[in-house]
């Protein structure tokens, strides 16, 4: 019996799981893969929350200001490197854009647009998705006042495959750059470029290195000890692409802290039903056990409460069938809220269908969508299962699954 | 204003435009196609891709019946890059009507088609997916044809000989004097310009806009506007054609092209030539149907809707084209004779599979008019020659026979240079589209053809964002090379968010299950990652 099952492992679960666990409860995260973290850019967008706890049903509607604001302290004392956008700090896109960034890596925080200096991008050979032309003039666009200079570095390792023409993802070059020998090529170029930009008499003048894929936010002294090598110029990294490099480690970083402290996790397995009794009529059910498919067996797992954690349409907790003739919840069979109307003529508009999703009380419990009436007394919603909201055109993904993940662990 | 002169103006870059373009240019007559969007932006891309072997038209239209095996036959011959020869099925269900099957037996017989009755438990084997309702199953030399493929090959021959075409350039109105065709009056729509073309004939090929064309002589050509709706899947559900074996009707056709397999169609009266949005209640009216040749239907993803617009042509008078060695299939209309303008002609009606055949109907009425005798060689001569077999092998060398052999048959001629780019850099052969397996190599030799204007172009062209993702991945990884053709940061973002808007209109009436799931991973990928702006995007 655990104190808590928490179904699903993306960004959500994982924080439900190691709140939980930080608070001296047994937990087990089932988990049928690895989330969406792989689309993670590295930087947890909050949104306008002031604004969007006005929305009808959003998801911050649930929370008061000091819960959202215990979900920013997780974060930052989980991964230290972080640090919240109080001013306004921004990063790079890998397209040398400038996107906001409310909860980032130091090492991302780009200087003030008002300074003068120099940028010196890095750009590691035959790197995948990566258009250094383009992020030259998108920077020298967004920094009027800074110089935008390209170095290649080249990795011995990928050379044979630069020889036939294959490419390296953001995640071959990280690794990388998490090796020793990566770390010390890296140590290199940016010496010679210190060297290099002092002998062309720029002393004076600020130098900033710019790397995409380098990911240096989860350092894990247990584990990923290679981390933590200076480097003689200040480095910039860019926000990540997919598949993410950033997603990566920290999916890995996550996994080693929840494990740390004595959570149990179980990979490669599919939450398929569960079995519960009414309390009563007019009561909410409780729910007693759930059924896992793990590895060819079937498993009923006990635990007091549950947290549905399946990442909405694009984790794969809400199907949607051939002409939307069924749509449902894949766990608990929760009732959904279901927009009439289902998508916007324009792509980048806000999509009504992005708002389905499971209705909750404050306390993240399933709601029934027509009584309003709570149905399950302990299972708890978090993420992208709720419903009325848009993590892409609210700009608030990180926001609401870190805030609903935390509030999740501390009703456990 | 700018002045052009020729000798015929061909109006509408369709399959029969262009056809009549390389037939008119092979004979030697100077001639101008100027089509108002890219070419093969209208119904000669928007059908299910079926070459006709005849047999479905072999109990209501013998003529046409007969045209169609006809042409089936010199099409595969002169234009095999562009037709995979799957054959095709006919299958008789076990609720069918027996005496259409006896008919339709008999009108195969009398146009000359082939029928080949294949045993249930071989049609089973051989495909997998075919409703287990099936109760006879015949075969016939149907094929699959890819309509940007051979529109390109039929601009490519026509330019060897001479013939020239605009796109992006729309007729305003009709040079008449005295009822005497003078030329026409074109806007070029990319730089506003009005152009004068001064010719002696003018055809009218504009497919679903025929009847706008021919209304600036002043007189109405009766066409009924008939919108098509047609499903992609994103698999190869059956490896040939498999009709329904009854009177034509809706939803009775799966077409496999490549990796995906198209269900086709219903049929619908519209009143504007680009009406072709699909609505869902099509959709699920096609899935309905489609279940009676594939049980199993439901299973399969649907990647997007789209719909064509069939230009029919209803005769006022039945005598009035007969005689000309005309079908019913399709109508040359002699303005001259029927409204007493001199130097038109609309060809109107018709299908794909014939189109060879009305630019050679056409063509003819021209060269009698101008006094030249020169024959028709276009069901003879081939669109284009093989490249050479070590073009062939240096391709597949360099980035797999795969997609070796689906470059070769887009590039053909022109492959050569593109290999040769790839060779010299090898990072050149990377895909830029994986779906359809489209190099770098490949996507900058597009970008250097004058007609391409935008990404939708080059859409066409090579296919890039025609694929599962549906243009998500492809279009990014096009950045750079938009940014360098087409000049500013603005002008890249605005061609990223039309390709993807166009590819959404599509994808919206099918928009459940993994396509559902793949259009928020297109979201999140460009409103988050690339942090384009949902505002600003609001045009």
């Amino acid at each position: 019996m655990w104190d808590a099952i928490v179904v699903g492992g993306g960004l959500a679960g994982w924080t439900a799981g190691i709140r939980a666990a930080q608070r001296g409860k047994k937990v087990l995260i089932v988990t049928e893969g690895v989330g969406t973290l792989y689309y993670f850019s590295g930087i947890f967008d909050y949104g306008d929350v002031a604004g969007l706890r006005h929305f009808p049903k959003h998801p911050y509607s649930l929370f008061d200001a000091e819960t959202i604001d215990r979900g920013k302290q997780f974060i930052k004392e989980l991964c230290p490197e972080y640090i919240e956008n109080n001013k306004s700090r921004h990063a790079l896109t890998v397209l040398g854009t400038v996107r906001q960034g409310d909860l980032m890596p130091r090492s991302m925080v780009l200087p003030d647009r008002q300074e003068q200096g120099i940028f010196v991008l890095l750009v590691p050979e035959g790197l995948k998705d990566f258009f250094p032309e383009i992020v030259v003039s998108n920077m020298a666009r967004e920094f009027p006042g800074w110089q935008v200079k390209v170095k290649r570095v080249h990795a011995e390792i990928l050379g044979e495959w630069e020889r036939i023409g294959k490419s390296a993802s953001g995640i071959d070059y990280a690794a990388i750059w998490r090796s020793k020998e990566g770390q010390n090529l890296l140590a290199q170029e940016i010496e010679t470029i210190k060297r290099e930009q002092q002998g062309a008499g720029s002393k004076s003048e600020r130098i900033a290195v710019v790397l995409p894929s380098l990911v240096s936010e989860y350092f894990d002294a247990s584990r990923t000890k290679i981390y933590g090598k200076d480097y003689s110029l200040p480095v910039i990294e860019m926000s990540s692409f997919i598949p993410s490099p950033h997603g990566r480690y920290f999916a890995e970083y996550l996994k080693h802290q929840f494990t740390d402290l004595g959570g149990e996790l179980m990979i490669g397995a599919r939450a398929a039903a569960l079995t519960g009794e009414p309390v009563s009529d007019k009561q909410p059910k409780s729910c007693q056990e759930i059924i896992v498919h793990s590895m060819g067996k079937v498993l009923h797992l006990k635990a007091k409460k549950f947290i549905l954690a399946t990442g909405g349409l694009l984790g794969g907790g809400i199907k949607v069938g051939i002409e939307r003739k069924s749509i449902h919840e894949d766990v608990f069979d929760l009732p959904l809220f279901v927009p009439q109307e289902w998508s916007a003529s324009r792509f980048f508009a806000p999509q009504p269908f992005a708002q389905i999703g499971v209705e909750t009380d404050n306390c993240l419990r399933p709601l029934d969508t027509n009584q309003g009436q709570v149905i399950w007394d302990n299972v708890h919603v978090v993420g992208r299962m709720l419903a009325h909201w848009d993590p892409w055109t609210q700009r608030c993904g990180g926001g609401v699954s870190v805030t609903s993940g935390c509030a999740a662990a501390e009703i456990i | 204003m700018r002045e052009i002169e020729t000798q015929v103006v061909v109006i509408g870059g369709g399959a029969t435009g262009v056809g009549i373009l390389r037939d008119l240019s092979m004979r030697g007559i100077p001639a101008l196609l100027l089509e108002q969007g890219d070419l093969a932006h209208g119904t000669s891309s928007r059908f299910h891709g079926l070459l006709h072997s005849g047999a479905r038209y072999a109990v209501k239209d013998a003529k046409a019946a007969q045209e169609c095996i006809e042409e089936n036959k010199i099409v595969k011959h002169i234009a095999a890059h562009c037709i995979e020869d799957t054959s095709g099925w006919f299958v008789y269900l076990n609720e069918d009507d027996p005496g259409y099957l006896q008919l339709w037996l008999q009108g195969c017989d009398q146009a000359g088609i082939p029928v080949k009755e294949i045993p249930l438990e071989e049609a089973f084997r051989l495909e997998p997916l075919l409703s287990r309702q099936a109760a006879r199953v015949f075969e016939v030399p149907d094929a699959t044809v890819d309509g940007f493929k051979l529109l390109w090959a039929n601009v490519k021959s026509a330019e060897k000989y001479g013939g020239t075409y605009r796109t992006y350039c729309k007729v305003k109105s009709l040079w008449l004097e005295n009822k005497d065709i003078k030329g026409v009056y074109a806007e070029d729509l990319i730089t506003g310009e009005i152009i004068q073309i001064r010719s002696k004939i003018v055809v009218n090929a504009a497919g679903p806009w025929s009847a706008e064309i021919a209304a600036m002589s002043g007189f109405d050509v009766h066409m009924l506007k008939n919108k098509g709706s047609l499903l992609v899947f994103n698999q190869r559900m059956f490896n040939r054609v498999i009709n329904r074996l009854r009177t034509p009707g809706d939803g009775d056709i799966f077409v496999p092209h490549e990796t995906v397999t198209i269900l086709g169609t219903t049929s619908q009266m519209v009143d504007l030539p680009d009406d072709n949005q699909v609505k869902e209640q099509d959709v699920s009216y096609l899935l309905e149907m489609g279940k009676d040749l594939a049980e199993e239907i439901e299973l399969h993803r649907v990647l997007r809707a789209f719909a064509g617009i069939r230009p029919l042509y209803e005769s006022e008078d039945a005598s009035e084209h007969e005689g000309r060695g005309v079908s019913r299939n399709f109508a040359l209309i002699d303005h001259e004779k029927r409204d007493g303008v001199r130097g038109l002609v609309s060809i109107v009606g018709g299908k794909l599979t014939t189109y060879r055949l009305m630019a050679e109907k056409v063509t003819d009425w021209v060269a009698a008019k101008l006094n030249v005798t020169t024959a028709c060689r276009t069901a003879e001569e081939p669109l284009h020659h093989e490249p050479p077999a070590d073009v062939w092998n240096k391709a597949r060398q360099l980035i797999g026979a795969a997609a070796a052999d689906k470059m070769m048959e887009r590039l053909n001629e022109e492959a050569a240079s593109v290999i040769a780019a790839i060779e010299k850099q090898p990072e050149l052969g990377q895909f830029i589209c994986e779906c359809e397996m489209v190099t770098q190599a490949e996507v900058l030799h597009a970008l250097q053809d004058p007609a391409v204007h935008s990404l939708d172009d080059l859409r066409r062209k090579t296919r890039l964002g025609m694929g599962t993702c549906q243009g998500t991945y492809c279009t990014y990884r096009s950045t750079p090379m938009l940014k360098d053709t087409f000049g500013s940061w603005e002008r890249t973002l605005k061609e990223y968010r039309i390709l993807l808007s166009e590819r959404w209109r599509g994808i919206t009436p099918v928009l459940w299950g993994d396509q559902l799931r793949e259009s928020e991973l297109a979201r999140a990928l460009y409103l988050n990652v690339l942090d384009f702006k949902a505002v600003e995007s609001e045009e």
